[in-house]
């Protein structure tokens, strides 16, 4: 017993040493990751919205979707005036989760898309990062497409070898174009 | 004078005929996974040798401290310290190889090298010599994975460290950058360092 409490000790005089040299760690890299988080969310968001000029994270709005959950939506305008909305879209790829930013304008086309994070094949699937393959949904509407790859009957073109890469993306781009339309009423009067 | 060559042996060892990853074939995760380009290579080189160090150093200075029942948990929990710091650091200053090496920075905690130079020498020897130890068996490691990452960046994407060295006409061959072509590389590698320590042994 009394070589049990002292080999207790032991490792708790080490691992609190371990804590505290993990929490100032932490409190000194903590606020650079999230101000680059911030800034890289900026910028992705500038990236795909119309010209603004107010502060979209700012005057944003979270709305909870059965399917997807919490969404936010950046909200861009210029001048007072609605140019258009960004958020989030999530898919399942070749590799895993694909994340994206769309942004739609008001009348609920595709203004830009650009893929965030992905783990798909290098060389093969990681070209839906490249803006040949993403500009063709630039435009796009829920009713104005086809959403499904050309060989299939579609409308967008695939990359080859990567057709459930390619897929993946349409989906995401179908579903996020969903999700703008059921909760349009509500970001239009944000 | 003696020391000084009692250092470099221990220094050398780790670089050449105790090669983790081509001599001993241990720790063979990150060589696998993330040497698909040579900035990962060396990227993972340097988290693994800053790692190495540290909790070599540590565990050497306070090594008559460890009870030897516990020391398992004491040498995880010192090396899961420093890897935990340096996926802090290099998220926080070098974000865009915190994304491509991504889970790997986390993994180093598992790998077996650390833990079993910390098992196997930090334990037993004294500071400078474990430092010693560490800055080898680490470089060792990174040059192995650094080789490694070059064979499979050339040959499957035609670059080297990002910049286009077989020119336009090249076709790359992506099963090197796939996960097969690992494999391949690793194996072919491991063969031709065989095949030379085998030629050598020969001629003497």
């Amino acid at each position: 017993m009394r070589e049990f409490l002292k080999l207790l000790a032991i490792l708790l005089v080490f691992f609190a040493g371990s804590a505290i040299t993990l929490s100032y760690t932490y409190t000194k890299t903590k606020p650079i990751i999230e101000e680059r988080k911030q800034k890289k969310k900026l910028e992705a968001i500038s990236e795909v919205l119309p010209p603004f000029d107010n502060d979209p994270v700012k005057e944003g709005i979270v709305i909870w979707d059965e399917k997807h959950g919490n969404v936010e939506f950046y909200i861009g305008k210029k001048g007072k005036v609605f140019t258009g909305v960004a958020f989030l879209g999530e898919t399942t790829g070749y590799g895993g989760k694909v994340t994206m930013i769309l942004g739609v304008t008001p009348d609920g086309k595709l203004h830009g898309i650009k893929i965030i994070d992905h783990n798909e094949t290098i060389g093969l699937g990681s070209k839906i990062t490249e803006p040949s393959f993403l500009r063709q949904f630039n435009g796009r509407g829920i009713d104005s497409a086809k959403w499904d790859v050309k060989k299939t009957g579609g409308d967008f073109d695939e990359i080859s070898s990567a057709t459930i890469s390619s897929r993946a993306v349409i989906k995401g781009v179908r579903e996020g174009l969903e999700l703008f339309e059921k909760n349009k009423g509500r970001i239009l009067t944000n | 004078m003696a020391f000084f060559e009692e250092f470099s042996r221990e220094l050398i060892k780790g670089i050449g005929k105790e090669n983790p990853t081509i001599r001993l074939v241990i720790g063979m995760c990150p060589p696998l996974a993330i040497s698909t380009s040579v900035l990962n290579g060396i990227g993972m080189g340097l988290a693994v040798i800053f790692v190495l160090l540290g909790s070599n150093i540590i565990i050497s200075l306070l090594r008559r401290y460890i009870p030897s029942k516990i020391r398992l948990p004491i040498f995880i929990g010192i090396i899961s310290t420093f890897v935990t710091i340096t996926d802090l650091c290099i998220e926080a200053y070098f974000p865009i190889l915190h994304k491509s090496l991504g889970i790997f920075i986390p993994l180093i905690v598992v790998n077996c090298i650390i833990l079993a130079r910390a098992e196997s020498f930090a334990s037993k020897n004294p500071v400078v010599l474990s430092i010693a130890d560490g800055i080898g068996m680490g470089i060792g490691f990174s040059l192995a994975l650094i080789l490694i990452s070059a064979v499979r960046e050339s040959l499957g994407q035609g670059t080297f460290a990002g910049y286009s060295i077989l020119g336009e006409k090249f076709d790359p061959a992506l099963v090197m950058v796939m996960a097969p072509g690992a494999f391949f590389v690793v194996g072919a590698i491991i063969a031709i360092f065989n095949y030379m320590e085998m030629k050598k042994r020969w001629k003497s």
